[in-house]
């Protein structure tokens, strides 16, 4: 029955899909956790990308911009546990990078200094703006369990995936913690 | 020795007193997690990692707490598990870590800790500081961005190292690792040891020519012995696919705290010159390959036509090799040399004309840290036998005179008490110093008279005075002569000096292998018929180069092409240093196995069967 399976949205922030990625070396265990669990809305393996209302939301990347605030706290305000796919969505990861200079000089020297003559700063209005830092999931939203790595292996996640349905909200450490 | 119980987890220990608790769990399997912690140096209790609690009451680091009896001791409370936890976050966020790139990823004693302790979110925001990278030096790499100021680098440059180079610069937030006074590490006093690479816990030093090429749980380990000099050092060596990815000193090894030196961990990583693969045969300016089988035979026949014949052999091979290689040249009538013989020869003669007893000569070079004077003639030791040059810089520090003698540039000059420059040979100003101490300390006092002994020599009469009374004061005093001193009078008057100062000795030569003292070698002609040499894999040396000029035919054996294969009219290839296997003698006298690192890739597998089939053709 459809209705009993628990329900689950992913969605991307600012990442490179390579955690979803990584989801879909699972296998046949896709073919599996399909019994299992219901896909509401997932931003790589389904064209529903609108979050609904969800028992698991996960999600990957970096928090870079307004855009993936809302988003974030979107996916957080529908869902009841929030699990952080990868080392982008638990720490920052790569993205944090462009923390060490200031907004304004990584937008310059990306549209102006290393550009053509047409290119110029993209208006806010139309992109979303950048956040002052890119910061890991939890420094904005609340977050119920962390699956690190860069990406993180399949088997992590089909064990993070299995503990949830177990009810257990899945812990990493030693030999299955990595990043 | 006494010793004292204590309890770890509900276990009673029993340690050595003065012990630290770190090092007696460590004795009894208990790892407690540690960064800052090495046991070639000092405890400086920076990391905090190693918290554990005391009598149910206090925390504190175990590498820095003595054992005491009945002290109670727990490793895994939660109280502990919080703090360490705290104090990993801490280190990590407070610098910039980025495992997915770094070079030390998945070889990170902080990241297995991180894994280990399960810190998996940290509870406070990463701090994003700004840090310079130096990669100003040939080999190695400082990346302040993963430093985690355990000062291990620090310790490790000046504790076994003795050299002083790196140290923390800057504050607070801003202390970073600088070389000198915040040089570039290619400017700096650096000697390029690499040993902060090696005891660095972190990617915050890694060695260029290793980097990214596969981490060390995925490499194969070889351990074997550097043949580079007679030191001899314990090496560690890694490769992955036939490849060799890096060499480690072996940090078993305390005395040495596991040093290397640029010859030995660096240099087999850099070398590019290309290998020699086939014999090769040159006739009337035109080269000819030919199969081992055909270049045996025709060194055989070339050897037999030969009426004088010179072979000579590098210092740096294995026992084996050179006991195959001179039963064959001997077969074939030939006279026998190794380089770095004649030194030998030279002392040994010395040694009879003058009544010197063995135990004059120290079968323990980490000696030179005990001694309270160290006489040091021809500081290209530095160079040479670089481990032992640390000792003796170890010494220095740790308030042992040193006198240096060189006739160039003082290699010791930071850490010299008497530095004295003398034109070579030396022999002169060692008889005047035999002469003042043989006229006793009358004359010590005396300058002019000094001086008019000193005669036309440019060498301050103060401090060849000085020189006598210091030797005349130490109870342990520990005379070295370097590799460059090959004539006769000085290691003479030296070996005279010694005998009566009784002074122990260190006399070292160019060959890395001992082996050659027990060997019988002799003078070759200089002009031979035939000129056989087997080259190691050291750069080339003069001896052998004038050799092959002299000779009509010359036979070169080696491993990669120089300047020696470029002038000889037969080539054929050896194995390579990582491809032989034997034992070896360092300088203390020990045997020591040399093993296969890589398997041969030439047709060539096996140098002792070529010369015993070589022997057989004649
Ligand atoms: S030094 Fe260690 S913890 Fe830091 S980024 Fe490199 S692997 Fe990760
Ligand atoms: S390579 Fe050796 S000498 Fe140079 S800084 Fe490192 S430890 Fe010091
Ligand atoms: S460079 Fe490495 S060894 Fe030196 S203080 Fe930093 S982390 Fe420690
Ligand atoms: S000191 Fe000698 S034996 Fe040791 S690493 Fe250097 S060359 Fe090799
Ligand atoms: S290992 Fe003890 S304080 Fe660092």
């Amino acid at each position: 029955m459809a209705e009993d399976k628990p329900t689950v949205a992913t969605a991307c922030m600012c990442g490179c899909s390579g955690c979803h990625m990584s989801f879909l070396d699972v296998d046949e265990f896709v073919k599996e956790l399909a019994e299992l669990l219901e896909f509401q809305s997932s931003h790589v393996i389904m064209d529903i990308k609108d979050i609904e209302e969800v028992d698991i939301g996960i999600l990957e990347g970096t928090i870079t911009n307004e855009e993936n605030v809302e988003v974030a706290k979107e996916m957080r305000d529908n869902c009841e546990i929030l699990v952080a796919w990868g080392d982008c969505a638990c720490f920052g990861g790569i993205m944090t990078m462009r923390n060490f200079e200031p907004v304004e000089d990584i937008l310059e020297e990306c549209y102006i200094g290393k550009s053509d003559d047409e290119s110029e700063i993209p208006d806010p209005e139309h992109v979303p703006a950048l956040t002052e830092k890119a910061r890991g999931l939890d420094e904005v939203i609340e977050v119920d369990a962390y699956i690190p790595g860069c990406p993180p292996s399949a088997d992590i996640i089909r064990y993070g995936l299995e503990k949830l349905l177990e009810g257990e909200i899945p812990k990493l450490d030693k030999d299955k913690l990595r990043y | 020795m006494s010793t004292v119980k204590f309890t770890v987890d509900g276990e009673k220990i029993s340690a050595e007193k003065g012990e630290t608790v770190m090092s007696a769990c460590k004795k009894h399997g208990i790892d407690i997690p540690k960064l800052c912690q090495h046991d070639a140096m000092e405890n400086v209790m920076a990391c905090r990692v190693c918290i554990v609690e005391v009598n149910g009451e206090q925390i504190q680091p175990a590498c820095g707490l003595k054992v005491e009896e009945d002290l109670e001791i727990k490793t895994e409370t939660d109280e502990i598990k919080k703090y360490r936890r705290m104090n990993l976050e801490l280190i990590y966020r407070s610098e910039n870590h980025y495992c997915m790139f770094c070079e030390s990823d998945g070889d990170c004693e902080l990241q297995d800790l991180m894994w280990e302790n399960g810190i998996d979110y940290f509870e406070h925001p990463r701090l994003f500081p700004d840090r310079p990278i130096d990669s100003s030096h040939e080999h190695i790499v400082i990346d302040n961005n993963r430093c985690i100021r355990c000062g291990r680098c620090v310790r490790a440059c000046e504790e076994v190292v003795g050299n002083q180079t790196l140290a923390f610069g800057g504050r607070g937030l801003e202390n970073e690792i600088v070389a000198d006074a915040d040089v570039p590490l290619k400017e700096s006093t650096c000697v390029s040891c690499g040993m902060c690479l090696q005891v660095c816990p972190t990617g915050a030093i890694f060695n260029k020519h290793s980097m990214f090429k596969g981490i060390k749980d995925e490499c194969d380990l070889t351990e074997s012995t550097c043949l580079r000099c007679s030191v001899g050092c314990e090496t560690e060596i890694y490769t992955r696919t036939g490849h060799l990815v890096e060499i480690e000193g072996a940090e078993s090894e305390m005395e040495s705290g596991g040093q290397l030196c640029e010859m030995g961990r660096f240099e087999p990583l850099v070398d590019r010159t290309e290998k020699i693969d086939d014999v090769i045969y040159k006739e009337n300016e035109t080269e000819k390959e030919m199969s081992l089988a055909k270049g045996l035979e025709k060194a055989a026949e070339v050897l037999d036509e030969g009426d004088k014949i010179s072979a000579m052999a590098s210092g740096n091979l294995t026992n084996e090799v050179l006991d195959s290689f001179s039963e064959a040249m001997r077969t074939h009538g030939a006279l026998f040399d190794v380089v770095g013989a004649k030194r030998h020869r030279f002392e040994k003669e010395v040694k009879r004309r003058i009544n010197m007893i063995e135990g004059h000569f120290i079968d323990d070079i980490t000696e030179v840290m005990k001694a309270d004077h160290i006489l040091l003639y021809d500081t290209s030791v530095r160079d040479t036998h670089p481990v032992l040059a640390s000792y003796i810089r170890r010494a220095a520090m740790n308030g042992t005179r040193l006198i240096t003698i060189d006739a160039y540039e003082d290699r010791f000059w930071e850490h010299s008490d008497i530095s004295i420059s003398v034109e070579s040979p030396k022999t002169q100003l060692t008889r005047l110093i035999n002469q003042v101490v043989r006229e006793g300390k009358g004359s010590i006092e005396d300058l002019t008279r000094v001086s008019s002994i000193l005669g036309g020599l440019r060498v301050h009469p103060r401090d060849v005075m000085q020189v006598v009374k210091h030797l005349e004061e130490s109870t342990y005093d520990i005379i070295i002569l370097g590799s460059e001193i090959i004539d006769r009078w000085s290691i003479r008057h030296i070996f005279e000096l010694a005998k009566l100062e009784g002074s122990y000795l260190i006399s070292l030569n160019q060959a890395s292998n001992q082996y050659i003292r027990s060997l019988e070698t002799e003078g070759v002609y200089e002009e031979p018929d035939v000129a056989y040499v087997l080259a190691g894999d050291e750069d080339d040396q003069e001896d052998m180069k004038k050799l092959i000029e002299n000779a009509d035919f010359s036979i070169v054996q080696a491993s990669k092409r120089s300047e020696l294969t470029e002038k000889a009219d037969l080539v054929i290839p050896s194995l390579t240093m990582f491809e032989r296997e034997g034992t070896s003698v360092n300088i203390n006298g020990e045997e020591k196995e040399v093993e296969r690192v890589m398997e041969p890739k030439g047709e060539l597998k096996s140098e002792r069967e070529f010369f015993e089939e070589l022997a057989e053709k004649r």
